[in-house]
C-alpha cells in the first residue's frame, strides 16, 4: 500500500513536469509516437511486417476512439535488418524522437539483447512483440523497461520437449543458431530436458547465412536421436530441413522454435519437400486457435485493411500481428491509467494493469513488477504445416 | 675440232658465277632482315613482359578481391554481426588464420554498417584519407567492391551482406605493389608508374627506384614499351645492345649455308646430267637394235630414271613402233581382201584391172573371165542400175550364178577414178529360194488349216497362216499376225483344255487336242488341233499348228451318245414298269391264294373240292407267270443276285425231279436221271437259280411230251478251282423247227403262236433260263427235230464247297416243321384288309392284334400292358412304312420292353436289296408275300426256337 502511494506521488510530480515541458516544447495536438523497430528486410521480414500491421491496426483503433491523452497516436518504423549494431543505432536515433511513448521491438533476440543498454540509457519503454530470449526480459536492469508479449525460451523449452515426449521421442538432438538466442535455448532446453527425463544426445550450432548443414546432419544421424529440436530463423531452418531430408530416409521429426515462422520458410523449402517432412512449430496465436471476440475483431480488421480474401490460417507470421496488437492496447491502457507519457509512470502502470481481454488471451493481468512476460507456457501450443504451408494448431 | 664438253661440265660452267652472286645478295638481305626482326622481337618481348606484368597485377588484385569477398561471405563473419556477445571468442582466431596476399604484410579490418571497426589485423596506422572515403562511399553505401592502386599503396574493400542489405565491409590494405606480385622472372626492367610518372614499382632498383620520377629521355638507348592500365602505366625496357648479340650466331650459320648450297649444287648438276645421259644412251641403243632387226623393241629403262625422261623415252618407243607397224598393216589389208568370199575387182576408167582379190582370181580362172567380159559386165550392171545375176558354167558343167554389183571408185577428193565390181556367188541361195516358193505354195493350197507361231518369251505369236485357215476361221494373216494362239478361243472353249494345251506348250511337247474354237464371225467350230514344236538347238522356237474342222464328226458323235442314253433309259423304264406291275399283281394274288387256303380249311363237298382245285391250279399258273415276269425284269434291271452258298447237289436234283414224277406218271412218261458226279456231293453256288433252270427245262419237257420218255443227264467236270456242271434234258416231245432253235431263247417268243394257244405260257421261261445260265457263267443250247423231241444242254460254273456249313436255305421248303409254337402274342402291322383277314385266320392259335400303320403299331406297342412276343410288319404302308417303324422300335420309341422284340417283315417286294433293307432297318426275318400258313408257321418256329 505504501509503495502504491509512493508511486502515485512520483507520477503526480512527474506529470506536472512533463505537461509543462510538453506545453512549452510541442503543440497540444502533436501526436504521441510509437516506434516499431523490427527486421523489415532480411531474415524475418514477414515477422517485422506482421508486427507493424498489428501495431498499426491497434493504433488506428485507438485513434478512432480519440487517441491517447488527447493526442493522436502515430506509428513510425525503423529497420534493424536483424543486425544488432543497427538495432543499437536505431534506438539511439529513436531516443531523439519527440513524444516517443515506446519502442515495439521484434524478431531476433540478439538485436533485442544488444539494444538493452541503449534502451535503459535513454530510459525508453521497450515492448517485445517477438523475441524469445529469456535474458531479454530477465536482463538485470532495475528498473526494467522491457515488457514482452511473446514466447519465453525458458518456458518454450519445456513445451517443445513435452511435445517430443508426448510423441514418445526421448532422445533429441539440438540445432541452435550461434547467437544469444541459440544460447538462451541451449540453457533452457538442457534444464527442461533434465526435468522431463529426455536425453539430449547431440548439440549442433548453425551460423546465420550458413549455406550447408550436411556434415552436422550426418553427425546427428550417427547418434540415436529420435527427433531434432530446431532453434533458428527461416533461412537457416530451410538449410537444416533440406539437410535432414537428404540425410534421413524417413521423416525425421523436427520440433521447431518459432524462428522459422518469422520468414518465408515455406517457399525457401518448397511445398512438395515440406509435405514429406514432419515439422512441428511452437506458436502462441492462430486465428484457428483463438476464438475470442478480440481475435475475431482483429481478423476482421486485418481482412478489411490488408487482404479481403485471406483465410484465418494463412495470415503470415500471425503471432507478431497478435502480439503487437495486444501490446499497443496494453500500452494504451497503461498510458490512460498513468494519464501521462512519462516512462517511469507508464512502466509503473504497465506493472499494475487491470485484467484486459486481448486477442491472444485474457490478460489478468498482463504484467507485474516481478513478471514482465505476459505469456507463459500454458499459452503456447504446437502446430504443424498443412498442404498449403500454413501453420495449423495441433488439436488438443 | 675440239673435244665436246660433257653435259655436266657445261652446266657447271654456266651455273657457278650466277649462284655465287645470288648467294651474296641473299646473305646481305638475310642479315638486314634479321637485324630488323630482332629489334621487332625485342620490342614485342617488352610488350609481352609489360602485358604479363599487367596481367599479373590484375590477376593478383582479382584473386585478392575474390578471396576477400569469400571471407566476407563466410557465415562466421555474418554471424559475428548478430552474435554480439560472443563473437570475440571466435572472430580473432578466424582473422589470424587468414592469408590474403602473397606476402604476410597486409592489413585487414572488418567494419560494421557504421564504418566502425569490429576487428582488425596488422592495423597499425590509419589509412590515407582518400582511401577511407573511397571504400565508405563505394562499398559500405553503394555495396560495390573497391579497388584502389596509388602511390600510397593498394586497397581492396568488399561489402558484408546480411540477406540483401550491406551490413558491413571487409577492407584489405597493402602499401606496396610488390607484396601482391611475385618477383619478375625475366631480364627486362619493368616499371609501374602512376599518372605523374612516379615509380610505384620497379623490378630493378639499380636502374630506377620506387618513388623516383620516370622520364623517357633517361632511356633513349633502350627499347621501351608502355601499357596504360586504369590510372597506371606499365613499362618494360631492354637495352639496345641485346639486339646485336643476336647477329653473331647468325653470321656463322649463314657461312655454313653458303658452303652447303655450293656443294649441293655441284652434286645436283652432276646427278641430273648423268640421269639424262643414261636415258639418251638407252634410247640410242634401242633405235639401233630396231633398225637392225626390223621388229619393234623397247628401250631399256636405266635405274632411277626420272618420270619426265621415262615419258619421253616411252613416246619415242611408241613412235618407232608405229613406223614399223604401218608396213605390217598394209600386208594385213591385202590378206583381209583376199579372205573375203565376194569377188572383188577394181577397174580404172579404162577398164584396166587395178586390183583383184584372190576369190576373183580363182573364179576368173575356173569360169574364164577376161578383160572383155569385165568390160561388158560393167556396162551391163551400170545400165541396169542395180545388181544383176549372171550364170556361168564351170569346168564341171555345173551352173554357177553370180550376183554382180557395181560401186564407183573415188580418190580422196571424191573424184571418180574407176569402178569396183563385187560378185557374190548366189547359186545356193537361188536354189533355196526356189524350194521356199514351192513349200509356200504347198502350204497355201493345203486343205487343212495351217498356222505357224513363234515362241517368244514363253508365249506363242502367230507369224503365218495359210489360205485354208482364213477360209475356216475367217481370219486373214494380217488379222492374226503377231497375236497369240488364244485369239481363236472364246466363251465356249473349254478352259480346262486350254490349260492342258498351255502346259504342254510350256514344256515343249506336241499337242493333239479336240477343242471348240470361235470363228471371226463368232460362230463356233470343233477342231482337232495338232501343235508340233519346231526345235533349233534343242530349244523350241516355233510351233506348227494344224486345225482340222471336225464339227460334223462331233455332231454325229453327240447324236449317237444321246440316242444310246435314250435307248437305255427306255429299257430301264420298261423293266421298272414290269417290276411294279408284277408287284401290284402279287398283292391281289396273295389275297386270292390266302382266301382259297381259308376255304380249303372249311368243310366242302366233293364238287366244291374239285372247283377249288381248279381255282388253285389257275392261281399257280398265274403265280408262275408273275414270277417269270418278275425274274425277267430283275435280270433286265441287273438286280438279280447270284448267291454263293454250299449245297448238296445230288439232293437238289433229286428233290426237283421228285416234283415232276407225279405228273410224268400221270402221262405215262418215263423220267430217268443219270449223274456222273465222281462222289462229289457238296458244291458252292446258287441252288435257287439252279433249281429254277432245271425247273423251267423240266416243266417244258413235261409240258410238251405226251408220251415216251424224259432223260436227265448230269456231268460234273473239275478243272483247277472251278467245277462245271453240264446238264442235259432230253424229251421225246413235239420238237422244234431247226430254224426256230435260236429264237426260242428270245423274249416273248415261243416256237410259234399256236404253241401259245395250245400250251399257254408267257414265252419268258427259256429267255430267263438262258440269262440265268449266262449269269452263272455258262450257257444253254438246244438240239431238236420237229416231231422227234428236243435236247436242251446247259452248263453252269460251280465252286468246290468251302468250309462253311451248308445253309439252311438249301431246301427250306422241304424242311420239316418240328415244333408248332405255342400261343404267342403277335402284333400284325398291315394296311391291306384282305391280308389282315388271311393272317388272322392263319394265326388263329395266337393272340393277334392289328395295326394299320407304323405309327399305330408304335402306339400299340407303347400302350399294351403285356408285351408282344412278335411283330409282323408290312414293309409298304401309308404314313409310316415298316422300315421306319422298325427303326423306331429299335431306337426304343415303343418302350424298352419292345426294343428287342422280333420283327418279321412281310414284303411283297422280292427285288434285289429288299432283304438287305429289312435287315438294315433292324428286322429279325422276313416272309415274302403271298405267303402260306406253312411259311408263317416255319418262321414262327424259327423265332420261338
Amino acid at each position: 500500500m505504501a509503495v502504491r502511494n509512493y508511486l502515485f506521488l512520483i507520477c503526480l510530480l512527474l506529470s506536472f513536469y512533463v505537461v509543462g515541458s510538453v506545453q512549452s516544447a510541442t503543440p497540444s495536438n502533436a501526436p504521441l509516437v510509437i516506434a516499431v523497430d523490427a527486421d523489415f528486410s532480411t531474415v524475418a521480414a514477414e515477422g517485422g511486417e506482421a508486427i507493424y500491421r498489428g501495431a498499426r491496426l491497434a493504433v488506428e483503433n485507438i485513434n478512432e476512439q480519440g487517441g491517447l491523452l488527447g493526442h493522436p497516436l502515430k506509428l513510425v518504423r525503423s529497420d534493424h535488418r536483424g543486425n544488432p549494431g543497427r538495432g543499437i543505432a536505431n534506438i539511439n536515433q529513436l531516443a531523439e524522437t519527440e513524444n516517443l511513448l515506446a519502442v515495439i521491438g521484434g524478431v531476433h533476440t540478439p538485436v533485442a539483447m544488444a539494444q538493452l543498454d541503449a534502451i535503459h540509457k535513454h530510459n525508453l519503454l521497450y515492448l517485445g512483440a517477438w523475441a524469445a530470449g529469456t535474458p531479454v526480459v530477465d536482463n538485470g536492469y532495475a528498473p526494467n523497461n522491457v515488457f514482452r508479449v511473446s514466447i519465453r525460451d525458458s518456458e518454450a523449452a519445456s513445451v517443445l520437449l513435452q511435445h517430443a515426449k508426448s510423441r514418445g521421442l526421448h532422445r533429441v538432438a539440438l540445432v541452435l543458431e550461434r547467437t544469444g538466442w541459440g544460447r538462451s535455448n541451449h540453457d533452457s532446453l538442457h534444464e527442461a530436458a533434465a526435468k522431463l527425463d529426455i536425453d539430449i544426445v547431440k548439440v549442433t550450432w548453425i551460423n546465420w547465412q550458413q549455406s550447408t548443414f550436411a556434415q552436422d546432419a550426418g553427425a546427428i544421424a550417427d547418434t540415436n536421436a529420435q527427433a531434432i529440436i530446431l532453434v533458428a530463423n527461416a533461412p537457416e531452418s530451410a538449410v537444416v530441413a533440406r539437410a535432414v531430408k537428404k540425410q534421413f530416409p524417413g521423416p525425421m521429426p523436427i520440433i521447431a522454435h518459432w524462428g522459422l515462422a518469422g520468414g518465408d520458410f515455406v517457399s525457401m523449402l518448397s511445398l512438395p519437400v515440406l509435405a514429406t517432412m514432419d515439422i512441428s512449430v511452437i506458436q502462441t496465436f492462430s486465428f484457428l486457435h483463438q476464438s475470442n471476440p478480440e481475435a475475431q475483431s482483429l481478423f476482421t480488421q486485418y481482412k478489411n485493411r490488408y487482404d479481403n480474401a485471406i483465410s484465418p490460417e494463412s495470415v503470415p507470421a500471425v503471432v507478431g500481428l497478435a502480439h503487437a496488437y495486444d501490446l499497443v492496447h496494453l500500452l494504451a491502457t497503461a498510458v490512460k491509467s498513468a494519464e501521462c507519457k512519462n516512462t517511469d509512470v507508464v512502466r509503473d502502470a504497465l506493472e499494475n494493469l487491470p485484467a484486459i481481454q486481448g486477442a491472444v488471451k485474457r490478460y489478468s493481468p498482463a504484467f507485474s513488477s516481478t513478471r514482465h512476460d505476459a505469456l507463459w507456457s500454458d499459452d503456447y501450443f504446437m502446430s504443424r504445416f498443412d498442404n498449403m504451408g500454413n501453420l495449423i494448431p495441433y488439436t488438443r | 675440232m675440239s673435244h665436246p664438253v660433257s653435259l655436266a661440265g657445261k652446266l657447271q660452267r654456266v651455273l657457278f658465277p650466277r649462284l655465287l652472286a645470288a648467294l651474296f645478295v641473299v646473305s646481305i638481305l638475310i642479315c638486314g632482315a634479321v637485324l630488323y626482326f630482332a629489334q621487332e622481337q625485342v620490342a614485342d618481348r617488352q610488350m609481352h613482359h609489360a602485358k604479363i606484368l599487367q596481367d599479373d597485377i590484375q590477376i593478383s588484385l582479382q584473386d585478392a578481391l575474390r578471396l576477400l569477398q569469400s571471407v566476407a561471405d563466410n557465415d562466421i563473419i555474418v554471424n559475428s554481426f548478430i552474435d554480439y556477445e560472443q563473437r570475440d571468442t571466435y572472430l580473432p582466431l578466424f582473422f589470424r588464420t587468414l592469408r590474403l596476399t602473397r606476402s604476410d604484410a597486409f592489413r585487414l579490418a572488418l567494419y560494421d554498417f557504421a564504418a566502425q571497426p569490429i576487428i582488425t589485423k596488422n592495423w597499425n596506422s590509419a589509412l590515407p584519407d582518400d582511401f577511407v572515403q573511397q571504400w565508405q562511399s563505394r562499398t559500405l553505401e553503394a555495396g560495390s567492391k573497391t579497388v584502389e592502386v596509388t602511390a600510397d599503396g593498394v586497397m581492396l574493400a568488399v561489402p558484408v551482406r546480411l540477406g540483401d542489405s550491406v551490413e558491413g565491409a571487409l577492407v584489405l590494405y597493402v602499401d606496396r605493389i610488390e607484396d601482391l606480385i611475385y618477383p619478375r622472372e625475366n631480364t627486362a626492367v619493368q616499371i609501374i608508374t602512376d599518372n605523374d610518372n612516379v615509380v610505384l614499382y620497379s623490378s630493378d632498383d639499380t636502374v630506377v627506384a620506387r618513388g623516383q620520377s620516370f622520364s623517357d629521355s633517361q632511356f633513349a638507348n633502350w627499347i621501351s614499351q608502355t601499357l596504360h592500365w586504369n590510372t597506371l602505366n606499365v613499362h618494360s625496357l631492354a637495352p639496345l645492345s641485346t639486339v646485336y648479340q643476336s647477329l653473331f650466331w647468325l653470321l656463322s650459320l649463314l657461312l655454313c649455308c653458303i658452303i652447303a648450297t655450293v656443294l649441293i649444287s655441284v652434286y645436283a648438276v652432276r646427278r641430273s646430267a648423268s640421269l639424262a645421259g643414261e636415258t639418251l644412251s638407252s634410247l640410242h641403243n634401242s633405235i639401233a637394235e630396231s633398225m637392225y632387226n626390223q621388229t619393234p623393241s623397247r628401250s631399256v629403262a636405266p635405274p632411277d630414271e626420272a618420270a619426265e625422261l621415262a615419258l619421253i623415252r616411252d613416246a619415242f618407243d611408241e613412235l618407232k613402233d608405229n613406223l614399223l607397224s604401218i608396213s605390217l598393216s598394209n600386208r594385213q589389208f591385202a590378206n583381209v581382201i583376199d579372205s573375203l568370199e565376194e569377188l572383188l575387182v577394181v577397174l580404172d576408167n579404162n577398164d584396166n584391172v587395178l586390183m583383184a582379190n584372190r576369190p576373183y582370181s580363182d573364179s576368173a580362172h575356173t569360169l574364164g573371165f577376161d578383160h572383155r567380159m569385165l568390160s561388158s559386165l560393167k556396162n551391163e550392171v551400170s545400165e541396169s542400175s542395180s545388181t544383176i545375176d549372171k550364170s556361168y558354167v564351170n569346168k564341171y558343167h555345173q551352173e554357177v550364178t553370180i550376183k554382180w554389183e557395181l560401186l564407183p571408185f573415188s580418190d580422196q577428193n571424191k573424184n571418180i577414178i574407176g569402178s569396183i565390181l563385187i560378185g557374190n556367188n548366189v547359186t545356193e541361195r537361188r536354189k533355196l529360194e526356189s524350194m521356199n516358193r514351192l513349200m509356200s505354195h504347198a502350204m497355201q493350197s493345203a486343205t487343212v488349216a495351217i498356222g505357224i507361231a513363234e515362241f517368244t518369251e514363253s508365249r506363242l505369236s502367230i507369224i503365218y497362216v495359210n489360205e485354208y485357215f482364213t477360209r475356216l476361221t475367217g481370219y486373214a494373216l494380217d488379222d492374226v499376225k503377231g497375236k497369240p494362239l488364244v485369239t481363236l478361243t472364246g466363251q465356249q472353249t473349254e478352259l480346262q483344255k486350254i490349260e492342258i494345251i498351255n502346259t504342254q506348250i510350256q514344256s515343249g511337247e506336241s499337242v493333239d487336242e479336240t477343242i471348240v474354237l470361235h470363228k471371226q464371225n463368232g460362230s463356233v467350230f470343233h477342231t482337232r488341233l495338232i501343235l508340233t514344236p519346231v526345235r533349233y538347238n534343242k530349244t523350241v522356237t516355233h510351233y506348227v499348228a494344224f486345225c482340222q474342222d471336225i464339227t460334223e464328226q462331233e455332231q454325229t458323235r453327240r447324236y449317237l451318245i444321246d440316242a444310246k442314253a435314250k435307248a437305255e433309259e427306255s429299257a430301264r423304264l420298261k423293266s421298272s414298269f414290269l417290276a411294279s406291275m408284277s408287284h401290284e399283281v402279287r398283292t391281289p394274288l396273295h389275297g386270292v391264294s390266302g382266301t382259297l387256303q381259308l376255304i380249303d380249311n372249311t368243310p366242302l363237298d366233293e364238287r366244291q373240292q374239285y372247283y377249288l382245285s381248279l381255282a388253285r391250279q389257275s392261281l399257280q399258273n398265274l403265280q408262275h407267270i408273275v414270277d417269270d415276269i418278275l425274274d425277267f425284269s430283275k435280270i433286265e434291271a441287273g438286280q438279280l443276285n447270284i448267291e454263293r452258298i454250299n449245297f448238296n447237289l445230288p439232293l437238289l436234283i433229286k428233290t426237283i425231279t421228285a416234283q415232276y414224277e407225279p405228273e410224268c406218271e400221270k402221262k405215262s412218261v418215263t423220267l430217268h436221271t443219270t449223274t456222273a458226279f465222281n462222289d462229289a456231293t457238296m458244291v458252292c453256288g446258287d441252288p435257287v437259280r439252279l433249281r429254277q433252270i432245271l425247273g423251267n427245262l423240266l416243266s417244258n419237257a413235261v409240258k410238251f411230251t405226251e408220251s415216251g420218255h424224259i432223260k436227265l443227264q448230269f456231268l460234273l467236270d473239275k478243272n483247277q478251282h472251278q467245277l462245271t456242271l453240264t446238264g442235259r434234258v432230253t424229251d421225246s416231245g413235239i420238237g422244234i423247227d431247226k430254224d426256230k432253235c435260236e429264237s426260242i431263247f428270245e423274249v416273248f417268243t415261243q416256237e410259234d403262236s399256236t404253241t401259245t394257244r395250245r400250251f399257254g405260257g408267257t414265252g419268258l421261261g427259256l429267255a430267263i433260263t438262258r440269262q440265268l445260265c449266262q449269269l452263272l457263267g455258262g450257257d444253254i443250247e438246244v438240239d431238236s427235230q420237229k416231231g422227234t423231241g428236243s435236247t436242251f444242254q446247259f452248263t453252269i460254273h460251280l465252286l468246290p464247297a468251302n468250309e462253311l456249313p451248308a445253309a439252311e436255305a438249301i431246301d427250306s421248303a422241304a424242311a420239316p416243321i418240328d415244333s408248332v409254337p405255342q400261343s404267342l402274342r403277335i402284333l400284325l402291322v398291315e394296311d391291306n384288309k384282305i391280308n389282315q383277314i388271311i393272317a388272322k385266320e392263319n394265326l388263329k392259335n395266337h393272340k393277334l392284334m392289328m395295326a394299320e400303320t407304323g405309327e399305330a403299331a408304335l402306339a400299340a406297342l407303347r400302350h399294351v400292358k403285356t408285351p408282344f412276343d412278335l411283330v409282323l410288319m408290312d414293309c409298304q404302308m401309308p404314313v409310316m412304312d415298316g422300315y421306319e417303324a422298325t427303326r423306331r422300335i429299335r431306337a426304343g420309341e415303343a418302350g424298352q420292353t419292345h426294343q428287342t422284340v422280333p420283327v418279321i417283315a412281310l414284303t411283297a417286294n422280292a427285288m434285289k436289296g429288299d432283304k438287305e433293307a429289312c435287315f438294315e432297318a433292324g428286322m429279325t426275318d422276313y416272309i415274302s408275300k403271298p405267303f402260306t400258313a406253312e411259311d408263317l408257321a416255319r418262321v414262327l418256329g424259327r423265332i420261338s426256337a
